[in-house]
């Protein structure tokens, strides 16, 4: 550092005063390699050296940013692991040969609607799957109006796709089914934000009217877990890929990506809308009160 | 008469003003970068589930690969704040931030065309928005459009004041005695002796 402080030194005085002093404090190293011929070789050696020892110098640089960025997302991972509660269930786990169902459901799903309505509609959701969400708030209203005025007879199928809390919840699905307060359920799950936890889940019931002793104890225990884990393997054969899939009359719906939402919405309420027997006077108004 | 490396070197070395003043311009960029990355990072570290269900709402990537983004971006944008504020190896960092806030980009964009309505949870949140919210996809895309211009700049001229990267190279040139600017990596670092040599004149 001295070293070159003193070469310095009397660059910088001698060309005090003038703007090209800093820009020409680098030429006086130039100089000697220009004007003394027989050692440009030399100094070329050691340009092409240092050169190349710089580039591998930022290249260790590099490398060794890129392994406190790894190491900062193994970190990070291994972090979200941990807190991730240790007894959260495999949704890939076979079900029990034997398992119970909940009241007014089978082993594919829980319908609710009258049996001869003219649109048989299968929901897949998921109750951590985004998508759903945004899907369920946008089309819950619609439904109930389709189920009531028995146009539609609707199948929730709450399946797990996604790691996590979605066995759990689709399990307590099942309990508010035996309280026949599935729909109520559902729309509350959907309002939530982030994880839900079983305790969570007892809460959400609350919201959707659902406040008994049985239900707490039914969603604590899981008592549906099994029930829920058939529902996955069930939509698996049923060629269920994604979700929301909404099959309507046996025709699968699935939103195609980077397609809205609304017009995955307008397709479904469509093919609804086709199985009309009297082309429909009474889906029509509702579908163009929903736009 | 210049020789054609002379040449070279001379018109990579920027004139003495912006010589002057690139070094602390770029001091800026540098640290408004890592300050954004720090304050991104931090505000997402201490709920990593939230900042899954934040990437989950894009609907961009598979089901599998969500949670490892979601668990190990906030640690990830932490760690490359530090290295950019300290600067170590700030070419390295701010072509990993031109690479991020492209990815960014495309999911926000995309996110707009599909119709989403979701918050990006750059700064923690996230997720999809209620009825009475409503999208920032404008300012969102206006931000991270203008922080990868700065990082793009950066990749470029990674040189800037209180740099680790400028104590390595002014080592390294110490210690092989200098010689002619041969690259552009090289030229950056003149103007970092440069700087100093002028900062040297004005303490004397």
């Amino acid at each position: 550092m001295s070293q070159r402080d003193k070469k310095k030194k009397p660059n910088a005085s001698s060309g005090a005063g003038g703007k090209q002093s800093s820009a020409g404090s680098a030429p006086p190293k130039q100089t000697p390699r220009r004007s003394r011929e027989p050692r440009m070789v030399d100094q070329q050696r050691i340009a092409a050296h240092r050169s190349t020892q710089r580039r591998r110098s930022m290249t260790y640089r590099s490398l060794r940013g890129a392994g406190i960025l790894l190491i900062a997302a193994i970190v990070g991972w291994v972090v979200y692991r941990t807190l991730q509660p240790s007894d959260l269930p495999d949704r890939t786990a076979k079900p029990a040969a034997h398992y119970a169902v909940p009241h007014g459901a089978t082993r594919e799903g829980v319908t609710i609607g009258q049996d001869n309505a003219p649109a048989k509609v299968d929901l897949y959701v998921d109750f951590q799957c985004p998508f759903c969400r945004v899907f369920e708030r946008a089309t819950n209203d619609y439904f109930a109006k389709q189920v009531q005025s028995g146009s539609v007879k609707l199948t929730y199928h709450p399946i797990s796709i996604h790691d996590g809390y979605s066995v759990w919840a689709a399990a307590a699905a099942g309990c508010a089914s035996d309280k026949g307060a599935l729909p109520r359920f559902t729309a509350e799950v959907f309002n939530q934000n982030g994880r839900l936890t079983r305790d969570d889940l007892v809460k959400v019931g609350k919201l959707a009217g659902v406040d008994s002793p049985e239900f707490a104890t039914c969603v604590r225990n899981s008592t549906y877990k099994d029930w829920a884990l058939g529902l996955t393997n069930a939509s698996d054969k049923a060629g269920v890929t994604g979700t929301p899939t909404v099959v309507v009359n046996g025709k699968q719906l699935l939103p195609k990506p980077g397609s809205s939402m609304e017009d995955f919405i307008a397709q479904v309420k469509h093919a609804i809308a086709d199985t009309a027997p009297s082309s429909g006077s009474s889906t029509t108004p509702n579908r163009d009160a929903a736009k | 008469m210049r020789t054609a490396l002379a040449a070279r070197s001379h018109s990579n070395r920027l004139p003495s003003k912006r010589g002057r003043y690139q070094p602390w311009l770029f001091l800026i960029a540098r640290l408004v970068l890592a300050g954004f990355w720090i304050w991104a990072g931090a505000s997402k570290v201490s709920d990593l589930e939230g900042s899954v269900s934040a990437v989950r709402a894009f609907r961009l990537l598979p089901n599998a690969v969500e949670p490892v983004v979601g668990a190990a971006l906030p640690m990830v944008e932490i760690a490359l704040g530090v290295t950019l504020l300290i600067g170590f190896a700030v070419r390295f960092g701010a072509a990993v931030s031109v690479v991020l806030q492209v990815a960014f980009l495309i999911g926000i964009i995309s996110a707009a065309a599909r119709g989403l309505r979701i918050d990006c949870g750059c700064f923690g949140g996230g997720g999809d928005l209620t009825a009475e919210q409503s999208t920032q996809y404008l300012l969102e895309i206006v931000r991270d459009s203008t922080l990868l211009l700065i990082a793009a700049l950066l990749a470029i001229w990674p040189v800037s004041r209180f740099s680790l990267d400028n104590r390595a190279a002014s080592e390294s040139n110490a210690a092989s005695n200098g010689s002619a600017a041969s690259n552009d990596n090289a030229a950056a670092t003149t103007h970092v002796v440069a700087a100093n040599t002028s900062t040297h004149r004005m303490s004397e």
